[in-house]
């Protein structure tokens, strides 16, 4: 291959990484990508000051009872944390919010099976909640501004 | 134009002529695959624990189109036996081109193996930069002390000056990416790069994600302020980073800034980049188009955007205060 020909090889190799790369973005949004390519658009948005998100409450497990009910990332004794990191459960608590939206009752039982595998003592009655937050609040000091019930669940004893 | 032109003559003057930065890019070269094989390596220690948890391989993407066919264990163990004798193999034989397609087949299997189970960008750019190698000219080392051999050396230098313009290229996209969410942020009337809490929100909103604290987390949120300063600069060294390439001066000192970026980032978001680090250092601590003597005030003012402000607020007070009677 000589010298010019490399020169636009490469180049080509530029304009289609970066094109196809932004173009990710604007076509699929996100992080995603069109393997192998990625657009690199990490953290590229700045949330809001007031976000919507979902959760969940537990409202007992076992004999244990909590009144008023407790955020999931506060009752750390309730699941395993010893091999799945906050962000799994994060990805399974958005999934199940998103099916029960959706009335997706196949999509609400794998998912149940998934993040109920995990709790370490039974039944666990737990609630899918929206909650409206502000993220610097809620990180310092666990305060949501509002939340609505979803749906209610009890793991089969 | 004229810019473009002016830097196409350039980097062809040191193609040409650099003998130096042509056997300091034959050395650094092969760097990357020795590397490879430490990494691949290390991936064995989680072969056992991956055998004994097998998980469902979410998004088969194309170069696992075999794996369907297969059960995890058998998938997981393949694809991490081929990456250590394909990188083996690239190590030993780096000046063949053959040696070097076998290592990005292993690259290949891996990046797309650490893809199945949802998205992952650690391994993105080794990638690439093994792809872009494969254009290197075979046999490099024959041409070793051979400098006459002008058409080798300035095709070696230019794979090798792309593969660091491609690095630079990807934090460039990131800040592009930061620029068109804050845009788009701003159509909505939400919170843009521009606001002073811009880098507290997006820490707090990470932490809650994580569910972990990170060493800076409490600072930051105390100190929104420093914090979106602190972001501002982030911003500048990524979206700058592309032209970078083409300001050899500034090599070494856009790698550590970034290399800083990612420690950064670990301080304040737990978000930890570890791959990428290494290319930094690989393909730009010792890059073959830098000048070490290099003063600080020609530096400065190769800073993109503000390299001529920075030198004339520095050095204009300078020589006004020596001046002074």
């Amino acid at each position: 291959m000589s010298y010019t020909v490399l020169q636009k090889c490469l180049l080509v190799f530029f304009i289609a990484y970066f094109s196809i790369g932004i173009g990710v973005h604007f076509f699929y949004g996100g992080e995603r990508k069109i393997y192998p390519f990625f657009s690199w658009f990490l953290f590229s948005h700045v949330p809001d000051r007031v976000e919507t998100g979902f959760d969940i409450r537990i409202h007992r497990t076992g004999e244990t009872r909590y009144d008023p009910p407790v955020l999931f990332e506060r009752a750390k004794d309730v699941y395993d944390t010893s091999y799945n990191e906050m962000a799994y459960y994060n990805t399974l608590i958005q999934a199940l919010a998103l099916a029960v939206r959706r009335h997706d009752e196949q999509e609400i039982m794998r998912i149940r099976k998934q993040l109920e595998a995990t709790f370490l003592l039974r039944p666990v009655v737990y609630e899918v909640v929206e909650i409206t937050y502000e993220p610097q609040k809620r990180w310092q000091r666990g305060e949501i501004i509002q939340s609505a019930t979803i749906q209610t669940f009890e793991t089969q004893p | 134009m004229i810019f473009f032109h002016s830097i196409r003559k350039k980097f062809e003057t040191i193609f040409d002529t650099e003998e130096n930065a042509f056997r300091k890019a034959q050395v650094l070269a092969p760097v990357f695959y020795y590397i490879l094989v430490f990494f691949s390596f290390q991936q064995l220690e989680g072969l056992k624990f991956q055998v004994a948890h097998p998980h469902t391989l979410t998004t088969l993407t194309w170069p696992l189109f075999w794996a369907q066919h297969m059960d995890f264990a058998a998938t997981v163990t393949v694809v991490l036996l081929f990456f250590v004798t394909s990188s083996l193999i690239g190590a030993f034989y780096s000046v063949h081109r053959l040696a070097r397609i076998a290592a990005f087949l292993g690259m290949l299997f891996f990046h797309a193996y650490t893809n199945a189970s949802g998205v992952n960008h650690q391994y993105d750019v080794w990638l690439w930069v093994s792809f872009l190698l494969l254009f290197l000219p075979g046999g490099w080392g024959f041409y070793k002390y051979r400098s006459d051999n002008n058409s080798f050396r300035k095709k070696f230098l230019l794979v090798f000056w792309s593969v660091q313009g491609y690095v630079l290229l990807t934090y460039t996209m990131s800040g592009i990416g930061k620029f068109i969410g804050s845009f788009e942020q701003l159509q909505r009337g939400g919170a843009t790069l521009l606001s002073p809490d811009s880098a507290s929100l997006t820490v707090a909103s990470q932490l809650l994600q994580m569910q972990q604290d990170s060493v800076l987390g409490t600072f930051i949120l105390t100190h929104p302020i420093l914090a979106w300063i602190g972001f501002l600069v982030i911003f500048y060294v990524q979206i700058t980073a592309f032209s970078v390439a083409f300001r050899p001066a500034l090599h070494r000192l856009w790698a550590l800034f970034l290399i800083l970026f990612h420690l950064a980032t670990y301080l304040a978001m737990n978000a930890i980049f570890v791959a990428p680090t290494l290319l930094l250092t690989v393909f730009f601590f010792d890059s073959p188009f830098a000048d070490r003597e290099i003063s600080l005030k020609n530096q400065l003012k190769a800073f993109p955007l503000f390299g001529t402000l920075f030198v004339r607020v520095m050095w204009g007070r300078v020589t006004k205060h020596t001046n002074r009677p």
